[in-house]
């Protein structure tokens, strides 16, 4: 369904600013996408964790545990220490159903599991978790939501609106200190790199046996984190360079490509360099010429004064789905960490 | 030049290593250097090993491990290395397994093992036809690491891939890089008749030859169920083929043949990944995109079509089908510039961008849902008018939700 409405001045004065804000926007918007692809992962994998380790606590006492932790922080940091764990069986206790899990997940980040935990019933997760992505909750504030009970009272909650900029929308739920801590050599990477786990062995069958399995649940977080991630990366490449290419045709004789390039830059604080953008366009460029079915001329003429401009173009149809290997860009943690 | 007898003797193992090195693996494999030689007595002692660790549970499995045992090609063994560090076995199968798996000889048989720090974790014979099924196939390196780490697959065609004792698990096709269909064993639904074979648009009842048992209660029979798709991901039609019949005191027969026992397997841990695509036609045209048609005798305009591209992307366990993860991809527009003869104003260059942009996907069970919404900047230039461009931005959302 389509309505009309009220004509943006900015666009209307400056069609050019636009263009570059808006690719700005969409190199963002799939940095976070990438992003809320590995936080949902790692919330589950936490919940699968906790579940594994009730399931055998259901056997042995909780000193199985302290065991546990002692091997699992070494080998994926301190995501796992005990006070971790034991965050993870009480989620995977508390909110036990499959579906509900997944509504959260993608609402919530892990600094908000501890404050979570304290509530009772599935529908307050629900509920609660909604109000964390809807108003940006850090895990502070929804602690005294929950103690007040009702969020319609509080009316400096309620004056936060949906309308933020995408990044500040996303920052408190994406727990994105903590994903780009330490640069190289966060937490997070060791836990999100795709390597071989190897087998650790204590001599306790039980603790073996669930360390087996929790390993068995990381190496799944990270393949189809990376899987999801990669296929994101693949179809932002040549997104961004598609955007890129729509932009010099849209703004040909008015803005060089130097200069559409160099605004991207400088509107995302140069950490996205005009060679990584020029790189997306080639890319795309590449494939477009191609071989393809879907592909029709476009030749467009532009008069800007004295200057003509024409650019040929082609259409911009199904070539992504056949397109090669060639969008696997493999600068993905590169581009992730630039958000 | 004096050259000892050493020396010759050294040259001639170089050269007699070199051949060999070379007769190992098909010169059509673009990849050979990520792939590591095994020793053909290490590759026999590792794989006799594994398979004598699967227990058969009837006369017939017996009979198939044993089959495999005599038939795979260990001097074409190689080891690839899968991206998340595990050691991949690759060990080309002679004739004996795929006429026992009744497949026609252009089919291509591997059997791949995953190893993680050096131990067997499962393993699956892999067959691939190319094409259009009439030229003998292969089945390269780079098709084997698509598969293994769930990258696109390069080489069109039907994949098949079966375990150890040779029954069936799953198979997918491609045309065009995209899958075209997907199959997988099912038991019958018995909701619809113990005798019925189902289809859901009431065409393909399969090939296989359905042999009949004495009826019995604690008897299943399974099915091959393959969903075929269209170019944006639509299921087209359905097809049950039956394959064989398991019954609880080990009797079975027909088909593809049975399965029992429990192997020594981790779950096999192989994604796949389909993108659904969802156009939706622009058609509340403003006076500006009206065009006149190329070469049309009478001049009645058209709307200057226009398509919005929602694309949704899954990921799921190959052999269950259950899902990992879906991902909505942001909204594609095209043409995006276009330009066209627009009966009134000349010809115009009409832009569209979409701004503000916001996409999810989840899923719950089997059922993915997703919503695009976007502002949609709708830029007309006039190329033979000396005025200002005109532009307007309309609102865009579309939602769909579909049973995977």
């Amino acid at each position: 369904m389509f309505f009309y409405i009220t004509m943006e001045n900015k666009i209307k004065d400056d069609y050019s600013s636009f263009r570059i804000d808006i690719i700005g926007e969409a190199i963002r918007s799939q940095q976070f996408d990438m992003l809320n692809v590995a936080k949902e992962g790692m919330l589950q994998l936490f919940w699968n964790t906790g579940k594994l380790i009730n399931e055998a606590t259901a056997l042995q006492d909780q000193n199985f545990v302290k065991e546990l932790a002692s091997v699992l922080e070494v080998k994926y940091g301190r995501y796992f220490s005990l006070p971790a764990l034991a965050q993870m069986q009480e989620f995977a206790r508390i909110c036990p159903p499959e579906e509900i899990l997944l509504s959260i997940c993608h609402n919530v980040g892990w600094k908000h599991i501890p404050v979570l935990n304290k509530l009772a019933k599935p529908s307050e997760w629900v509920y609660y978790a909604e109000l964390v992505f809807k108003y940006q909750i850090n895990p502070s504030e929804l602690e005294e939501e929950i103690k007040q009970k009702d969020l319609t009272k509080n009316s400096s909650m309620s004056a936060r609106r949906f309308d933020k900029a995408l990044m500040e929308r996303y920052r408190q739920v994406f727990d994105l200190d903590q994903f780009f801590k330490n640069d190289k050599h966060s937490i997070f990477r060791n836990l999100f790199e795709l390597k071989a786990i190897e087998d650790t062995l204590t001599g306790t069958e039980l603790v073996d046996q669930t360390m087996h399995m929790i390993d068995l649940e990381v190496d799944k977080f990270r393949k189809v984190g990376n899987t999801v991630i990669n296929a994101i990366g693949n179809y932002t490449w040549g997104h961004i360079g598609e955007n890129i290419a729509s932009a010099r045709v849209a703004l040909a004789g008015e803005t060089s490509l130097e200069t559409i390039l160099k605004s991207i830059s400088e509107r995302l604080n140069g950490n996205i360099s005009t060679q990584w953008l020029e790189q997306q366009l080639k890319i795309y460029e590449r494939v477009k010429a191609g071989p393809s079915t879907n592909s029709e001329n476009n030749t467009q003429v532009i008069k800007e004064g004295n200057v003509t401009t024409t650019v040929i173009s082609t259409a911009i149809g199904e070539d992504f789905n056949t397109a090669p290997n060639i969008y696997k860009n493999p600068d993905i943690m590169y581009f992730l960490e630039q958000a | 030049m004096k050259i000892s007898i050493r020396t010759l003797l050294l040259a001639f193992f170089a050269i007699l290593i070199f051949s060999y090195g070379c007769k190992k693996y098909d010169v059509a494999d673009k990849d050979l250097l990520t792939a590591k030689t095994v020793s053909p007595l290490v590759a026999k002692a590792e794989m006799t090993s594994w398979i004598d660790r699967h227990v058969a549970t009837s006369q017939a499995e017996t009979q198939s491990y044993h089959l495999l045992k005599q038939n795979l090609n260990y001097e074409a063994a190689h080891v690839q290395k899968r991206k998340n560090g595990e050691d991949v076995l690759v060990i080309p199968v002679n004739d004996a397994i795929r006429e026992k798996l009744k497949l026609n000889a252009n089919y291509a048989l591997k059997v791949i093992t995953v190893k993680k720090n050096g131990k067997p974790r499962w393993s699956m014979i892999i067959a691939f036809l190319a094409g259009d099924g009439k030229t003998k196939s292969t089945l390269n390196n780079n098709s084997i690491q698509g598969i293994v780490n769930n990258e696109r697959l390069e080489e069109d065609g039907l994949y098949k891939f079966f375990d150890l004792k040779g029954r069936l698990l799953y198979q997918v096709s491609y045309k065009d890089k995209k899958i075209t269909s997907y199959g997988a064993v099912q038991a019958k639904d018995k909701r619809n008749g113990k005798d019925k074979v189902m289809s859901t648009n009431g065409s393909g009842t399969g090939n296989s030859t359905k042999m009949l048992l004495p009826e019995q209660e604690d008897c299943t029979e399974y099915y091959l169920v393959t969903t075929y798709y269209d170019q944006y991901g639509n299921p087209e039609y359905q097809t049950w083929e039956y394959l064989f019949t398991l019954c609880k005191d080990g009797n079975g027969g027909g088909g593809g043949g049975g399965g029992g026992g429990t192997p020594p397997e981790d779950p096999i841990d192989v994604e796949m990944t389909q993108e659904f695509s969802f156009p939706v036609a622009y058609t509340s045209f403003r006076p500006e995109d009206y065009r006149l048609p190329e070469g049309a005798l009478s001049a009645t305009p058209e709307g200057t079509p226009l398509t919005y591209d929602c694309k949704v992307s899954v990921t799921f366990a190959s052999s269950t089908r259950k899902i990992h993860g879906v991902q909505a991809y942001p909204l594609v527009i095209h043409p995006a510039n276009e330009t066209y003869l627009h009966p009134e104003y000349g010809r115009i260059v009409r832009n569209v961008t979409p701004f503000s942009q916001s996409h999810n996907a989840s899923y719950a069970g089997q059922k993915v849902s997703a919503y695009w919404t976007s502002i949609v900047n709708f830029r007309w230039a006039y190329l033979d008018r000396n005025s200002l461009p005109n532009t307007d931005d309309l609102d865009f959302n579309h939602s769909t939700s579909f049973i995977f």
